[in-house]
């Protein structure tokens, strides 16, 4: 390919974050990881999530949070107090030089701050202002106050996550590791963002949109909402009451995690012709032939039963030799990574994936870099690490006034 | 009021998109782009009617028409051809050797169309030891780490129901998409993107890499719990299988909290702060739903929420489409299937800029606009058309 060395997608597009915590921060950072420049304006105290973990060694530091780290890098750093009325001039004074701007204040920051929409374009009428909400401007709960794990449980995904319990009234709906209920919005802002960007393309007019989190949940879910929904009974969670065999944090004849000596495997040997290469990887055990295995349907009924003989042979082997041979047969399996088996993971090395971040402080991390190439090449080449509180502050106001 | 103009037909109505993916990722995707108006055209195997039941078809092809076309014929692969040069994108998501037997590469592709932006989305990618794994949902989240950090105790992890990769993987074949597309505006040039399904949710665990690089912090599955904050779960309320989810993370919405609670046992000063709060998190949640559990989900919502208190009723399917709020907003999509039927849909999440409402269609049948896309669009002879379909070409 001719243009491997061009890989600054976004170059010359200027985004101004204004974020608290994940969502915007993270919707920023895709566009810093494209090349686009993303300045990060922070109240005097930081962005609060510099003051959550984890921490190295569990030790509160303004520069070390690994919250903060993960989804800043790439950014400059201003600080401003927008209470104050020079400030809010200076602010003004940058619009201009910007295309978009993210931001996931509370309902009411930039009115409460006579910075509302009307006056903003009126500064820079091809400014995007993409505010990202919990449930958005408009509607019974847009007073309602909430984090990651009330939109997670409010939105459906928590109820359909694991499938069908053993004992639904001891066992309640959880939520999915780290914060995925503000990255999904997040990245909800993101794609809005440049939805609207095309539209300035053909009108040279910005535009004001706000992104709800609570929509932008319900759109991810699949099973837990669409499968059996539009108008039908709710999927239930009693494992006694499902029919099917449906993919859950319990096993199924369709699969599930297997314990092994050094952690799970996720096995799937579905369809009869998997089952009997699976069967084989195990060195047909004495059980094979038994009749409450023979057919899928047979394996649904005795799934317990089965379940305890599937354990006795992993329980002293490794997941990643299981994972290996399953693989060799053709049978979809997987070792459970933990976020140190991803980090060592062949795989991922062989597309290096993570991306090496020297930072003043915290020293030398690995971020996940985008999850895809172009033309064979990796795109985020030199991107800095995250900034110190208003290290760019000083810069950008020199450029802006 | 909206700030957002309505455009009739979408902020990217200029953009053609052939459509080869299937199952989740690709679909959600390319459903995304056609929403604001792009036109997507869906290619599908004659031999693979798009079934109706359990309506995730439904779901997640709207807005798209639709050609059936055997790739793996030489006719076929003729006809893609010439559709790809009238296109600005092709999108996929087989297994690498699938597309290679079809002899359909970007080069190949590049010969009709110079400009052409190509995204093919592959379980792990186009590259490397596992790129011809099949990438099935739940075998593909154990890979990507999400299984590990789902579960109600720290060494049993649990698999999800969702394939909770897809949709941030079709978000991000959006994303990127227009990147490009904006990038080929500037510079002319097309590109080809590999995009691996299974890389996207790594990039939402980004603070775990980062801790872990760090000092070898690992995280453990922990329920509904925070690693600082307590209380922070989902509590039972009144009624079977009933709960609501609380997340006090400061002191002001404790102090709330306990207002409403109103037990003398919340009082003591040992949960006066976070760590506190954090370090006797077991015998808070015992009282804390010693009292949810005689309340109704939907009441106590309300009156948390009046409290400036984080809470939700934990909703299930049917919750979330009777939701007042939702059809308040008018978040959800109707399409009339017939006299008397009207389907509900899940809307659009991203708003502004969409293609006008009325204008939105429900999935088309199978080769519904075979004739429409060969003759108008390809300028194909009605001659040539009958002959393709008498050959099973297409349907």
């Amino acid at each position: 390919m001719t243009d491997s060395q061009d890989t600054s997608i976004l170059d010359g597009l200027r985004v101004l974050e204004i974020g608290l915590g994940v969502s915007a921060p993270y919707a920023a950072l895709n566009f810093a990881k494209l090349g686009a420049e993303v300045v990060k304006l922070e109240p005097l105290e930081g962005d609060p999530s510099r003051t959550h973990g984890p921490f190295p060694n569990g030790i509160k530091h303004k520069e070390k949070s690994g919250l903060f780290l993960a989804y800043n890098h790439g950014k400059k750093s201003i600080c401003l107090d927008l209470n104050i009325s020079q400030d809010r001039d200076k602010f003004e004074s940058m619009l201009p030089h910007f295309d978009l701007v993210i931001e996931n204040q509370n309902l009411g920051f930039f009115n409460d701050r006579r910075l509302g929409y009307k006056k903003i374009s009126s500064i820079n009428p091809s400014l995007i202002w993409v505010s990202i909400l919990p449930f958005g401007e408009v509607g019974p709960y847009s007073q309602y106050v909430a984090d990651d794990l009330v939109l997670f449980h409010m939105s459906g995904n928590a109820h359909g996550m694991i499938g069908p319990v053993d004992n639904p009234e001891v066992e309640p709906p959880i939520r999915a590791g780290g914060y995925q209920a503000e990255m999904v919005a997040g990245l909800t802002a993101s794609t809005a963002a440049m939805v609207a960007m095309h539209q300035r393309l053909k009108t040279g007019k910005g535009c004001k949109i706000v992104v709800s989190g609570l929509d932008s949940m319900i759109t991810m879910a699949i099973s837990g909402i669409a499968n059996s929904a539009f108008g039908q009974q709710p999927t239930t969670r009693e494992l006694s009451k499902e029919k099917g065999s449906s993919i859950g944090g319990m096993v199924s004849a369709i699969g599930g995690v297997l314990k092994c000596n050094d952690g799970y495997v996720a096995i799937s040997p579905r369809e009869d012709s998997q089952w009997e290469r699976w069967l084989e990887l195990m060195g047909n055990p004495r059980w094979a032939d038994d009749e409450r295995f023979a057919t899928r349907e047979n394996r649904q009924t005795n799934v317990s039963a089965l379940w305890e003989l599937l354990t006795e042979w992993s329980l002293p082997r490794s997941k990643f030799d299981i994972a290996r041979s399953g693989q060799e047969k053709r049978i979809p399996c997987f070792p459970v990574n933990t976020i140190e088996d991803l980090l060592a993971d062949e795989h991922l090395a062989y597309r290096e994936f993570f991306v090496e971040i020297a930072h003043f402080d915290a020293g030398i991390l690995l971020h996940p870099g985008l999850p895809y190439k172009l033309n064979n090449t990796n795109i985020p080449q030199g991107i800095s690490s995250a900034p110190r509180l208003g290290s760019h502050t000083q810069e950008i106001l020199e450029r802006c006034t | 009021m909206s700030t957002v103009e309505i455009i009739p037909s979408g902020a990217l109505r200029h953009l053609r998109i052939i459509d080869l993916t299937r199952v989740w990722a690709g679909p959600l995707g390319t459903r995304t782009l056609a929403d604001f108006g792009a036109e997507v055209i869906k290619v599908s195997d004659p031999r693979m009617p798009l079934s109706r039941v359990g309506k995730v078809n439904n779901k997640l092809n709207r807005n798209k028409l639709n050609i059936a076309l055997r790739l793996d014929k030489s006719d076929g692969r003729d006809v893609f051809l010439d559709l790809v040069s009238i296109g600005d994108v092709v999108i996929e998501n087989f297994r690498p050797r699938v597309m290679r037997n079809l002899d359909i590469t970007y080069e190949n592709l590049l010969e009709v169309n110079p400009n052409l932006l190509m995204c093919s989305m592959p379980g792990f990618g186009l590259t490397g030891p596992y790129s011809e794994y099949p990438a099935f949902g739940s075998t593909a989240e154990a890979m990507a780490g999400i299984n590990s950090m789902i579960g109600y105790v720290p060494n049993r992890p649990l698999q999800t129901g969702l394939s909770y990769a897809d949709p941030v993987s079709g978000l991000n074949l959006v994303h990127a998409i227009l990147a490009f597309v904006r990038r080929r505006a500037v510079t002319g040039k097309g590109s080809f993107i590999d995009l691996a399904l299974a890389d996207s949710p790594l990039g939402t665990l980004g603070e775990f890499f980062v801790a872990n690089s760090a000092t070898g912090y690992e995280q453990h599955p922990n329920g509904n719990r925070h690693s600082e904050y307590a209380p922070h779960g989902a509590f039972r309320c009144f009624g079977n299988d009933q709960w609501i989810a609380i997340s006090i993370t400061n002191d002001f919405q404790w102090e709330q909290l306990k207002d409403e609670v109103n037990d003398i046992r919340l009082e003591s000063p040992d949960y006066d702060d976070i760590s506190g709060r954090k370090v006797n998190e077991e015998a808070i949640n015992r009282i804390v739903e010693e009292w949810t559990s005689r309340k109704d989900a939907g009441d106590l919502m309300k009156q948390l929420q009046q409290k400036r208190v984080p809470a939700a009723k934990v909703s299930n399917n049917l919750d979330v489409l009777n939701d007042p709020h939702l059809n308040r907003r008018e978040y959800f999509s109707h399409f009339r299937i017939s006299e008397e039927n009207i389907e509900k849909y899940d809307g659009q999440a991203i708003p502004g800029n969409q293609k006008e409402r009325s204008k939105w269609f429900p999935m088309r049948d199978l080769g519904e606009d075979s004739n429409t896309i060969l003759v108008e669009y390809l300028g194909y002879s009605d001659d040539k058309y009958l002959s393709l379909l008498e050959q099973e070409v297409i349907s």
